[in-house]
């Protein structure tokens, strides 16, 4: 039995028979003593002749991990003899008597702002000065002395006193101990020895005006795929993917974990940067696997900040951004318009003369009462050039030995662009208040345990308009700038009409969209909240044996969603008669008897959801000599109870369900070789029997090359080299959406076949129909992974790139299967787990700092991901043609026809090859008929083009500073991607003229016509109508969506420190921002990151002003 | 080691807290809906049955009927781009594709039901009916027999329409091989042989006649009748013998699907089965439909003034909407009730202002726009039966004059009273046609019985039944030729209770008696009695002369005696059935038994100028939409799809 004795400078001392009880007890009492007076750390004292190394070991690890402010490991001194301990106390005496200077010196920051309160101590010696206000201090050393400067937050500074003059330290923020350490599944790892391909960016990076975390994510992070479609308030969260699609299964979307618990990608959309400790991206197998249930598609790992020991520190930004679209598509004015409509109209049919007469068209060139000949733009007649956003968020943070907090709130403001009608008494504009608060206190119960909780609350209150934005941007194409004015200026009949009278007109029978109408018409008023609450209690169980530690974390959160939708039913009027002499008009109502003028039809919207989890966990670490060994274990509970909306169906409101095990070993040697193995087994309320769980294994190596013996030499050059390699295999049950999740049961309906009899037809039943048929076999979708990076640093991580290899090969994908002829007679689609797909691709970055001086510094980052994937296996059809077959090509590859021109001729249609999708002419598009058949149908669409999500996504900035000023850009690209134009009549469909449509500007310029018979035009002989031919999806209307784009450019000015010393500033900076100022791009039709839907709420461009002040 | 040992004891523990809770992820309730459940007592039982019969063709919607195939029909030419639409008139329009065929029942396109599917929930039903134990064996057997026919009769429409099928005699389950998925096209003959086997077998075991709550079950008469259709269609040259069309139309095996070489034969088996259903039909009290109630108020005075003429007229126009009356053999029940989409719609006439005591005039359930061709008002007998390019008495050269009838005092208004209105403008093509033409159409200066009330048409712009840009645009007569077969005299607009529900007819009595003529003549080397004998029950009822008495006639006929040769015969046969069956789709399956379709349906179709106000304006003709119907269009695709999947399938000739 050893016996541990433990005596400090004051001579108290304790007998102990076990060291590990001792422990506890023993450092907070040696703690008050030392903080006082103590020169020297600790004195470590066994009764045996040897030490042994788990005492030794302990009593370091004791003292580090509990007090690091106080001490560095150094000043932990171990004795194995008595005798020794009382000559190195007579030593220091003697030490003690050496002379001593008082030397005084200033503690600054990197602004040159002063540092109140730093400790400055000399090292191995008790005692210290700590600075005052102005940052000053005095401390009595000796030549030789260490003097070392450490302040919360910042990086310690050590000073060798040579005897010089008044110190000016600077001490630098510390950069976070991310770096050291890297986040990892269920816990942390050091960074050296993660051989896992996990990205972590600073939350920093993050930042920009747009208050959508998600929109950030795009070309920041090397093996993110991402892309916005649309800059519509509360609706503008980005598509991202991990290593870009790897699947055509149900689920493509990365996991999102914040705070190591589930999140949605609202959640993550709505995370505020400066709230944010890491954020990392979790991409292989051996980082994945041990999230075996859903991890498939890589995790997005985000942890919040906690408070960290020491006084209160208060953080405020503030900011201001005016956003604007980046560009807006440009239609018809109404004089042209109607020149080209009535010739739209002669062209296919010339019995139909014109349409608009010659006497409307020249009056409303010459301007004439825009009640009569309006000609509107509705762009600007519905929405605002800009508007305005705000944002505060303020956090407090700091703590003491019993706890520490980090507590944040935020709020925000967000409108859209929508114009508001003052006739009206509600507003109809996205009005978007949100407020956020967070609250992370990590108590510390005793020495070994902790409790660290989190509370998070957000909550949204929206007000917007009856049709979503992006609706009413598409409805200005439905309209055209001449039929009727928005709202006519009552005629004297109407004069006291209660009501606007909105203007409309009859088009084959039915109506036209009113897009001011359907704007003002009323709104919708939303509540969301999300609240969150995690507990976690970490002990550390070293008293079972050194390096073992259990944790038990449950968290909590609930969702819900209100949301009313009130409007009123428009009263619609037309023009009756005009008097051109006297201007006078009369209106006559188009719906007298269904309009309404107040405020009725509500609309609920209601959806809420509860999820649980709850995980115990075991890790064990510990260092024998050159073997680091490392295990965890891991057992989870996970419930969603949802409403799905108003869903009554059983299945989709069953609960989701997952439970599971995972675990991981790691092991090195001499941090030169890792090896890494983990599993996951997961079970899934989805399967059944055999298929419910699923167990996935990875496994993966490492080699630091760098920490050679042999690598010395050029470690000055090159300080860092490794390289690693993971393979495994991930699971995913997210395959279905939730009402066809249970695929082991049939599911059958009532009705759906019904059929009456009898003498009056009330002999009536409802059959029944087959919705699913059962396939007990369905199990896990299977990722398998493989990684292969390396990671290099120069001149002392100066310069660092890290690049990944990766292959993704996915199976047992989820599909209905497509060979299945109809003659089997199956009513319900049948589906297996037969998909495959292959992805591969490379992500990597390049990091580079430089601090030139104190004044100037620059850093510069590039990031590069590419990903492609092809379709192994899909369960096709028969296809008698090769190119029609997918597999092969990218999952998100287009098939279309291939467009030769437009048609002369008549006669050249008559020596063609039949085209099968109705009417066409001289001038419409003229297909290839690829297999030579005589016809040209679907069997000729072949792969056209590049996929429509892009393969390549790369950016890259610079920041610098120079004294008080910083400056930074980004710029964000997207390559290899294809666009296919909607030339259709839907919503976002640019067809002009069908149903008296609005028509973009360009295809005045550049269409067929008689007269300019281009067969190369953009647009097809014109029509009144929809010309199905010509919406074909087919090569006429694919583009290059290849885009590089200023993303942010932000300017900075820290106010020299001084300035506000006296109201407790410690620092302030103001800056100014700006957010896709400009796009490169072959395709200029609109803002190309937008795909299809062009016609929707444009991205937008922003320009921001903030301050942030730190108290 | 004991460390270690701790260490595993505590993995241990924590991971059966969580296996012990194996259970936490049975999430569904034990008692959701199956598909055994459903052959657990009869009262579901009746949803398998009711699922069964769901494939019947709802010949009864506009937009996907069948009966609108042919030349009778015309409906909103507007709706011509409406892909969904009037799909029967698309193909005539010459707008079938293989992509996605109209009406296409292989793999259920464009408003076709998916027969296949039909097929399987029979084999379905068959496989499990056995399970239900609160039904008699008497029962299950009985039912067993109408799914057994329905499957036969699911196969011949596949067969009529495609030619050569796949025949899918078993379940086919979901995990089945290749082999058993993807089968080849059977020939025609094997075909109609699997149709005729099935419906043996299911004959003997229905109910002789179905009755009360049951009615449009199939029961031993309609199983009967429909065998004899069938059969009529075998022996038919496009189906028998048919070198023309399908002679390089060949199998796997070098071999023709359909059978090259006439069987005379085959009218023999034909004209036994129309015998042996006939008999039946007499047994049960099926005759030919004759009004036996009081006229409605506001025809009594007419109906004593002109009464014969007027109680042929109320004979002949509820033939179709009288409710299950004594003609019908087999009707489809399944119809929509409480919504609208019936030809009987479509085709009715909107109530006019002035008429109902200020009923308000609602579209729903009249939307006037299925109105007939023009060809319609030729294709008609004059009343003396026979065709107006046959009657002598019959003033050809003129018969688009427009003309004034006689006035109400006028006697030669006697025996038009309640036909035509008196003193009213109309044209001569229009007078002195036979009972059937009166009851049928809507034509300019004669009368229909609608809305319960008796409306004057006249069908001119602005007019009654006619053209009214201001009240609806859209919904009007495009030929100026309504069709009131469909309508009941009592069927108002504006909400289902107030139309009259009547079952449409899938065979009745005169297309049985018609049918028995046809395969008379065809049997036999010149027409015999028994043909007249058949073909005069039906014309008796429409108020006509005997066949063999009028073209006898040198007074009256300009091709005397045609009826003596078997070619005269079959047109003057064939022309009854179009008139008989008009717009009740026969006439283009007719066609298309005797290889005419192609040239019967390729000239466009023409109808007055619906925009006329005065009679000058309005009778003269328009060509209103171009046809286009070829031999390919004979046999619809298999759709693209299909030939994706199936690599055995060889597509029909020409698609």
């Amino acid at each position: 039995m050893q016996k541990c004795l433990l005596i400090n400078e004051l001579n108290v001392s304790m007998k102990k028979n076990k060291l590990s009880r001792s422990c506890g007890r023993m450092k907070l009492k040696y703690f008050a003593a030392l903080k006082a007076t103590c020169a020297i750390g600790i004195i470590l004292v066994t009764t045996t002749n040897v030490v042994g190394s788990d005492c030794r070991a302990s009593g370091k690890e004791v003292f580090s991990s509990y007090s690091r402010d106080y001490y560095s490991p150094d000043r932990l001194k171990l004795f194995d003899q008595k005798e020794s301990v009382k000559a190195f106390i007579n030593q220091t005496d003697e030490a003690a008597t050496v002379q001593q200077n008082l030397v005084k010196g200033t503690v600054v920051d990197k602004n040159g702002g002063p540092l109140p309160g730093t400790t400055v101590t000399i090292k191995g010696l008790a005692g210290g000065s700590i600075t005052d206000s102005s940052g000053n201090f005095l401390i009595k050393a000796s030549v030789g002395d260490k003097i070392v400067v450490s302040f919360i937050g910042m990086q310690p500074q050590i000073v060798n006193y040579t005897g010089q003059g008044d110190l000016k330290i600077t001490l630098l923020e510390q950069v976070d101990e991310l770096e050291e350490v890297q986040v990892v599944a269920f816990g942390t790892q050091k960074k050296e020895s993660v051989i896992a391909s996990i990205n972590t960016v600073k939350p920093s990076e993050l930042k920009q005006p747009a208050s959508n975390l998600t929109s950030a994510l795009a070309g920041k992070i090397p093996g993110i795929i991402s892309y916005q479609t649309t800059g519509e308030p509360g609706k503008d969260n980005a598509q991202f993917f991990v290593r870009g699609v790897t699947t055509f299964g149900y689920k493509t979307s990365p996991l999102i974990l914040i705070d190591g618990f589930e999140a949605t990608a609202n959640d993550l959309a709505r995370m505020e940067p400066d709230n944010i400790e890491s954020f990392s991206i979790l991409k292989d197998a051996s980082a994945t696997v041990l999230y075996g249930a859903r991890g498939a598609n890589g995790i997005i790992m985000v942890v919040t900040k906690s408070g960290r020991e020491g006084p209160a520190k208060v953080n405020i930004r503030i900011d201001t951004h005016m956003a604007t679209p980046t560009k807006t598509n440009k239609l018809l004015d109404g004089v042209e318009y109607m020149k080209l409509y009535n010739q739209a109209r002669i062209s296919r049919n010339p019995l139909l003369g014109a349409y608009y007469s010659e006497q409307k068209i020249q009056s409303t060139a010459q301007g004439l009462d825009p009640m009569i000949f309006p000609n509107i733009n509705w762009y600007d007649e519905l929405f605002e050039k800009s508007t305005i956003n705000k944002k505060a968020n303020i956090d407090v943070s700091g703590g003491g030995q019993v706890a520490t907090f980090y507590v944040a709130g935020s709020y925000e403001n967000e409108t859209g662009l929508l114009k508001v009608d003052k006739r009206n008494n509600f507003n109809n504009n996205i009005d978007i208040n949100r407020v956020q608060m967070r609250s992370n206190v990590v108590f510390k119960l005793t020495p070994t345990t902790t409790l660290d909780t989190r509370i998070q609350g957000n909550f949204e209150r929206y007000t917007g308009p009856y049709r979503s934005a992006s609706d009413i941007f598409g409805m200005v194409m439905n309209s055209n700038p001449v039929d009727f004015p928005a709202v006519y200026n009552p005629d004297p009949a109407h004069k006291f009409a209660d009501h606007i009278l909105f203007g409309n007109t009859y088009v084959t029978g039915s109506l036209k969209q009113n897009p001011y109408a359907e704007m003002v018409r009323g709104y919708e008023d939303r509540n969301e909240s999300t609240i969150t609450a995690m507990a976690t209690l970490a002990q550390d169980l070293k008293f079972i044996t050194e390096g073992l530690k259990l944790q038990i974390k449950g968290s909590v959160n609930t969702w819900s969603k209100y949301s009313s939708t009130r409007s009123y039913s428009p009263f619609y009027y037309d023009l009756e008669s005009y008097n051109q002499v006297t201007g006078a008009y009369t209106l006559f109502a188009l719906n007298p008897t269904s309009g309404q003028s107040y405020l009725g039809n509500v609309y609920p919207g209601r959806d809420a959801s509860a999820h649980n989890y709850f995980e115990g966990r075991l890790n064990w670490d510990r260092k024998y000599g050159k073997h680091s060994i490392g295990l965890m274990t891991v057992g989870m509970l996970e419930e969603y109870l949802l409403t799905g909306g108003n869903s009554t169906s059983i299945y989709e409101t069953l609960p989701e369900k997952n439970m599971g095990n995972s675990g991981r070993a790691t092991y090195d040697y001499d941090k030169r070789y890792f090896l890494e193995l983990a599993y996951g087994y997961n079970g899934s309320e989805k399967f059944s029997g055999d298929s419910r769980y699923g167990f996935f294994p990875s496994i993966g190596g490492g080699w630091l090359i760098s920490n050679e013996p042999f690598w010395t030499s050029m470690k000055d050059l090159i300080s860092t080299f490794k390289l690693k390699f993971t393979l495994g295999k991930v699971g995913n049950d997210a395959i279905a959406g939730r009402s066809g999740r249970f695929f082991y049961l049939s599911d059958i309906s009532k009705g759906g076949g019904n059929y009456r009899w009898g003498s009056t037809f009330m002999n009536s039943y409802s059959g029944y129909s087959v919705n699913r048929y059962a396939n007990p076999n369905i199990t896990w979708e299977v990722s398998t992974k493989y990684n292969l990076g390396f990671e290099l640093s120069f001149w002392d991580e100066a310069l660092k790139i890290q690049c990944d290899f990766f292959k993704d090969n996915r199976d047992h994908i989820y599909l209905t299967r497509q060979n299945f002829p109809s003659t089997a007679g199956l009513e319900a689609t049948i589906s297996g787990n037969v998909g495959k797909v292959n992805s591969k691709g490379i992500d990597g970055s390049i990091d580079y700092q430089h601090v030139f001086n104190k004044d100037f510094w620059l850093t510069g980052r590039a990031n590069y991901t590419f990903s492609t994937n092809e379709y192994v296996e899909l369960d096709e059809k028969n296809y008698p043609d090769e190119y029609l077959k997918h597999k092969g090509y990218s999952t998100n590859q287009w098939w279309g026809l291939i467009a030769e021109r437009l048609f002369v001729d008549e006669a050249e249609i008559a020596n063609s090859p039949k085209q099968d999708f109705g009417e066409y002419m001289a001038g419409d598009i003229k297909y290839k008929d690829v297999n030579g058949d005589g016809v040209v149908n679907s069997n000729d669409m072949v792969p056209l083009g590049l996929p429509t999500v892009p393969e390549i996504q790369y950016g890259f900035g610079l920041s610098a500073g120079y004294k008080t000023f910083d400056f930074s850009f980004f710029f964000q690209g997207n390559a290899r991607v294809s666009l296919f134009i909607n030339p259709g009549t839907d919503d976002n469909g640019i067809a002009p003229f069908a149903s008296r449509r609005n028509a973009l500007s360009l295809i005045a310029n550049d269409h067929w016509s008689e007269t300019n018979p281009d067969v190369h035009a953009f647009w097809p002989r014109l029509s009144v109508d929809p010309i199905a031919n010509n919406n074909q999806t087919s090569s006429w209307w694919m583009r290059n969506a290849a885009f590089l784009r200023l993303k942010t450019v932000e300017m900075g000015y820290n106010i020299p420190k001084n300035t506000f010393n006296k109201i407790g500033l410690k620092s302030s900076r103001i800056y100014f921002s700006a957010e896709n100022l400009f796009v490169i791009s072959p395709f200029k039709l609109w803002d190309p990151e937008m795909g299809r839907g062009g016609l929707g709420y444009p991205p937008n461009r922003r320009f921001n002003v903030g301050v942030q002040l730190s108290f | 080691m004991k460390i270690l040992y701790k260490n595993l004891i505590l993995l241990f523990c924590l991971f059966s807290i969580l296996s012990s809770c194996s259970k936490y992820l049975d999430v569904v309730p034990d008692n959701t809906l199956t598909l055994e459940d459903l052959f657990k007592q009869k009262e579901e039982a009746w949803n398998a049955l009711a699922k069964v019969y769901s494939y019947m063709p709802q010949d009864d919607q506009t937009h996907v009927s069948s009966w609108t195939l042919g030349d009778e029909w015309l409906g909103r030419l507007d709706l011509n781009n409406n892909t969904d639409n009037l799909r029967a008139i698309r193909i005539m329009r010459g707008l079938q594709t293989v992509s996605d065929p109209e009406l296409g029942i292989w793999s259920g396109n464009q408003g076709g039901k998916r027969m296949y599917e039909g097929i399987r929930q029979a084999n379905v039903f068959l496989a499990n009916i056995d399970k239900v134990p609160d039904m008699t064996d008497q029962e299950k057997k009985e039912w067993k027999a109408q799914v057994k026919f329905l499957k036969g009769y699911y196969n011949f429409l596949l067969v009529q329409r495609y030619g050569p099928i796949v025949i899918v005699d078993n379940l086919v389950s979901a995990d089945a091989t290749t082999d058993q998925l993807f089968l080849p096209r059977s020939k025609v003959e094997d075909c109609f042989n699997y149709i005729i086997k099935l419906m043996d077998e299911a004959i003997p075991d229905l109910k002789e006649r179905t009755t009360q709550l049951n009615l449009g079950q199939v029961d031993q008469v309609a199983a009967k009748a429909i065998k004899a259709k069938i059969l009529l269609f075998r022996a038919s040259p496009f189906f028998n013998g048919n070198m023309e069309y399908f002679g390089d139309f060949l199998d796997h095996d070098g071999k023709p699907f359909f059978p090259l070489t006439y069987s005379k034969e085959k009218w023999k088996d034909a004209l036994d089965a129309i015998k042996i259903a006939l008999d039946a039909c007499s047994a049960n009290g099926i005759a030919l439909y004759t009004y036996e109630k009081e006229p409605y108020t506001f025809d009594r005075e007419d109906y004593i003034a002109n009464h014969n003429k007027l109680k042929k007229q109320y004979d002949l126009s509820m033939v179709i909407t009288d409710p299950w009356n004594k003609e019908l053999i087999w009707g489809y029940s399944n119809i929509n009730v409480y919504d609208q989409g019936e030809l009987a719609h479509s085709t009715n006439m909107r109530l006019p202002e002035g008429y109902g005591d200020g009923v308000k005039n609602e579209p729903s359930y009249s939307w006037q726009w299925m109105g007939a061709t023009y060809r319609m008002a030729e294709t008609y007998y004059t009343k003396n039966g026979v065709p107006i390019d046959e009657d002598q008495t019959f003033n050809r050269d003129k018969k688009w004059a427009v003309i004034v009838t006689p006035g109400d005092q006028d006697p030669a208004y006697n025996e038009l009273r309640g036909i035509m209105q008196p003193g009213c403008e109309t044209i001569n093509l229009y007078m002195n046609r036979e009972p059937r033409f009166y009851a049928n159409l809507a034509i300019t200066g004669g009368y229909w019985r609608t809305h319960g009330v008796k409306i004057k048409t006249m069908m001119y712009a602005g007019k009654d039944g006619g053209f009214n840009s201001s009240q609806h645009t859209t919904d009007f007569y495009e030929s100026g030729i309504g069709i009131k077969k469909f309508v009941h005299p009592e069927s108002k607009s504006g909400a289902w209770q107030r139309t009259i529900k009547y079952p449409y007819p899938i065979i009745r009595l005169a297309d049985l008696l018609l049918m028995k003529a046809e395969a008379l003549n065809e049997y036999s080397n010149t027409p015999t009695q028994e043909v007249y004998d058949a073909i005069d029950l039906v014309r008796e009822r429409a108020g006509i002369p005997k066949v063999e008495v009028v073209w006898a006639d040198a007074g009256i006929v300009r091709s005397v005696d045609k009826h003596k040769t078997k070619e005269g015969m079959r047109e003057i046969i064939l022309q009854e059935r179009g008139i008989e069956l008009a717009f009740e789709g026969s006439r283009f399956w007719d066609m298309l038994r005797y290889k005419k379709a192609v040239s019967e349906f390729s000239a466009p179709v023409w109808g007055w100028t619906y925009t006329g106000q005065t009679g000058a304006d309005f009778f003269i003709l328009e060509a209103k939409q171009s046809r286009k119907f070829t031999i390919t269009d004979c046999l619809w695709p298999i759709d693209l799809n299909e030939m994706n999947t199936n690599s055995k399938l060889i597509q029909n000739p020409g698609w």
